[in-house]
């Protein structure tokens, strides 16, 4: 027990709060290949050459960078909410839309590349994509490109690059539209596959809230001075990105010509299953987190949830109807709008939480409905004579409720409370949306990285169900021990009859 | 039927309606120290309502309910519902109350169902109140199985430790609601005995019944009920034998 308050501790006193010295920067490692990833499956060594580009800025403005984790979807609103200070992550200012940032001069220029596969000889260029089923991501700019162009288009949209990617070989669609860069990491990395056109144009910024104008103004200076000396050429050179729309952007600055580019070398190849002994230390940590999430979690859906019981049912009328309205609304409305406007939406009226508060505060709320309607259905199967008993034995309502309805009522939904319980250490995964790495996000990171979806899905589906076992076994044992008398004395009654 | 002041118990012009059904209307009687009534009437006739008034289990309408020392008066509850759960409270002290379905806590043996109230109302300390909830089970007859719990007794086992459990609280007046009507016939005797024991300590009794043999050799006196009004209180001997009402009459006949 100690160890997890320890761990609550370590975890809300890990948001560092905006500091002079320092530039906190986020992207999204999930599938960022290689904007920004880990280079190895055990997610010690991040890399990326959006990375390497940043880090320079921040040496060049005096700071000393240190990364962020957040969901690609909500890279801006963590921005807005200063959980850092930029945003580095292929952000194109045509295509990302959020009120309030600003937009640096652009780092890296690469136009839009579709991808087919190897064999197919159909799909030449975007114009013959009439008809066929591409896929794009989510939010990007391609998307737009197809639909403007072509009339009998159907765009899929993918949260991430490499599920479009596997998609394309599976054959679930026919063409794949992205940005060159990431094409070409994984048609370079995946085979069977090739670039077969080019379109538009994206420019990528590095993305600063409005109030920040000075830091900006440094990032500009830094990227111009990044030009001029080279230095974003021959990072762009050391990771092969070069492309004909980024030697304009270099050129406009006033650069030479490029000179060809080295060997990208930031795959290391482990054996098989080694990997996964490897990481396993990686997912005990996130298992922990979660662990620790839904615990403490589902402590706060209990206690709250019981509360919200008791008044529904005993309270004065208008009381009672408030704990019905909060029941049915947390009840009602999904846990991933609830956690955004925890997360994200509350610090605009001056409540901001750390992301472990937020996450085991949301996590609560929500499932204190369905705990609140257990207990009420608990304390309903408790025959009505047991109340009666013991406010006849001269017990006050609350006493009655404490030593005679609530235990019996307790033995009642403890198979339901489980089942929750269940279902809340799975839900808490919806945490990796507010920063929080826990184990379905390094499974995800582990697995994009790695391009194994199986053999770490397999993994990560093992430890769910190891965590969430103790607490099935547990529950059956109370539930044994407190009907362990009843059934010993059925037993011996049958035995004799 | 002695005058007020004296009387242990007093109620007078009770009345309760649920609804627009009158269930008491305009009761009234006293009882002494000592007593042991048996309250008896068709199904239905408020006599169940009555026990559960005195124990404010009920709030009444009208009139007024004096046991020892409390007294309350259904004006109270309306001019000010705090006084009026104070009162019940304490006039709950002075009452025991004891029910047809035993209503004994299912995950509580039955020494902790009688010390439960003990510590937890009378704030008394646990070795004492076991004490005392051992020397009650003894007096029921249930020494060997107090650490037991409710399920694994018989109907009568159950009912004699709701007693002692009602006895705990050291109460001036134990009240019963139909105490074996849920009973198999062979189990009823050993509660009425614990019941005739109880009378000769001088426990004063209220007793809501169909058992005509006993109400008849117990009761010091009988309150015959019918449609929510007290129709008859008399001698034990004088109802059975001469009953002053003819609804009393028709109603002993069918029973006797």
């Amino acid at each position: 027990m100690k160890k997890i308050f320890f761990a609550v501790f370590f975890f809300i006193g890990c948001g560092l709060a905006a500091d002079d010295s320092i530039l906190r920067w986020a992207a999204d490692t999930d599938s960022g290949a290689p904007n920004v990833f880990y280079a190895d499956e055990k997610l010690s060594e991040l890399v990326g050459f959006e990375k390497d580009i940043i880090e320079r800025v921040a040496e060049l403005i005096g700071r000393k960078a240190v990364f962020y984790q957040n969901d690609y979807d909500v890279l801006i609103p963590g921005l807005q909410r200063d959980l850092y200070d930029v945003v580095i992550n292929g952000m194109i200012p045509d295509a990302v839309t959020g009120d309030g940032v600003l937009f640096s001069e652009p780092y890296y220029a690469c136009g839009l590349a579709l991808v087919v596969r190897s064999d197919d000889d159909k799909i030449m260029s975007v114009l013959d994509c009439n008809g066929a089923v591409v896929g794009v991501l989510r939010n990007a700019k391609s998307e737009a490109i197809l639909v403007n162009n072509l009339k009998k288009i159907k765009p899929t949209g993918y949260p991430n690059e490499y599920c479009a990617i596997s998609d394309l070989k599976d054959r679930r669609v026919d063409a794949v539209l992205l940005d060159w860069q990431i094409a070409t990491y994984y048609v370079g990395k995946i085979g069977n596959l090739k670039i077969v056109d080019e379109v538009g144009e994206s420019r990528y910024s590095i993305v600063v809230i409005d109030k920040n104008r000075q830091l900006m103004n440094e990032i500009n200076g830094a990227i111009a001075t990044m030009k001029r000396d080279g230095t974003l050429e021959k990072i762009i050179s050391k990771w092969n990105l070069h492309n004909l729309n980024c030697q304009k952007l270099l050129s406009a600055a006033g650069m030479g010509t490029l000179s060809p580019a080295a060997g990208n070398e930031n795959s290391k190849i482990s054996k098989p299953y080694t990997k996964y002994i490897e990481t396993l230390p990686l997912f005990l940590k996130a298992a922990c987190i979660t662990l620790m999430l839904s615990i403490l979690g589902m402590g706060v859906a209990i206690v709250l949830g019981l509360c919200l019981a008791i008044t529904r049912l005993y309270a004065p009328k208008w009381i009672g109807f408030i704990a019905i309205s909060i029941i049915e609304f947390l009840r009602g409305t999904p846990l991933v709008i609830q956690l955004f406007f925890v997360f994200y939406g509350l610090p605009r009226i001056g409540i901001t939480l750390s992301p472990i508060v937020a996450g085991v505060f949301t996590l609560g709320i929500n499932y204190s409905s369905y705990e609140a309607e257990n207990f009420r259905a608990g304390m309903f199967s408790v025959p009505h004579g047991q109340m009666e008993a013991a406010r006849a034995l001269g017990m006050s309502q609350w006493q009655s409720l404490r030593h005679v309805i609530l235990p019996q009522a307790f033995t009642f939904i403890l198979p339901p409370l489980t089942n929750d319980f269940i279902a809340l250490l799975k839900d808490s995964s919806l945490v990796s949306l507010i920063t929080i790495v826990e184990l379905t996000k390094t499974y995800s990171l582990a697995a994009s990285t790695t391009l194994d979806f199986f053999g770490f899905g397999v993994m990560v589906a093992i430890i769910y169900f190891i965590i969430g076992l103790p607490f099935v076994r547990l529950a059956r044992l109370a539930e044994y021990r407190l009907r362990l008398e009843k059934r010993a004395y059925s037993a011996r009654k049958a035995k004799k009859t | 039927m002695s005058n007020h002041a004296k009387s242990l118990i007093h109620v007078s012009n009770l009345c309760k309606s649920y609804g627009d059904s009158k269930i008491l209307s305009d009761v009234s009687f006293d009882i002494e120290s000592g007593d042991l009534v048996s309250v008896i009437g068709p199904s239905g006739c408020g006599k169940s309502t009555l026990l559960r008034c005195m124990n404010c289990l009920e709030v009444l309408d009208e009139g007024e309910i004096a046991i020892g020392n409390v007294c309350l008066r259904a004006a109270i509850h309306e001019k000010d519902e705090d006084t009026f759960w104070r009162l019940a409270h304490d006039l709950r002290q002075n009452v025991g109350m004891v029910f047809q379905e035993f209503n004994l806590f299912p995950h509580k043996t039955l020494l902790d169902n009688i010390t439960l109230a003990q510590i937890v109302v009378k704030k008394e300390k646990p070795a004492k109140a076991k004490a005392l909830a051992l020397v009650l089970l003894e007096k029921v007859g249930l020494g060997r199985l107090a650490h037991r719990f409710p399920w694994s007794l018989s109907g009568g086992q159950k009912q004699r430790a709701a007693i002692a459990r009602a006895l705990a609280m050291k109460p001036k007046v134990m009240l019963y609601d139909e105490p074996t009507s849920s009973l198999d016939p062979e189990m009823v005797e050993e509660v009425l005995q614990v019941m005739r024991d109880l009378d000769q300590e001088g426990m004063t009794q209220i007793i809501v019944t169909h058992e005509m043999r006993f109400a008849k050799d117990a009761s010091d006196y009988i309150i015959y009920m019918e449609k929510g009004e007290i129709i008859e209180i008399s001698d034990e001997d004088e109802i059975f034998i001469n009953p002053q009402d003819d609804r009393t009459r028709r109603f002993l006949k069918r029973y006797m």
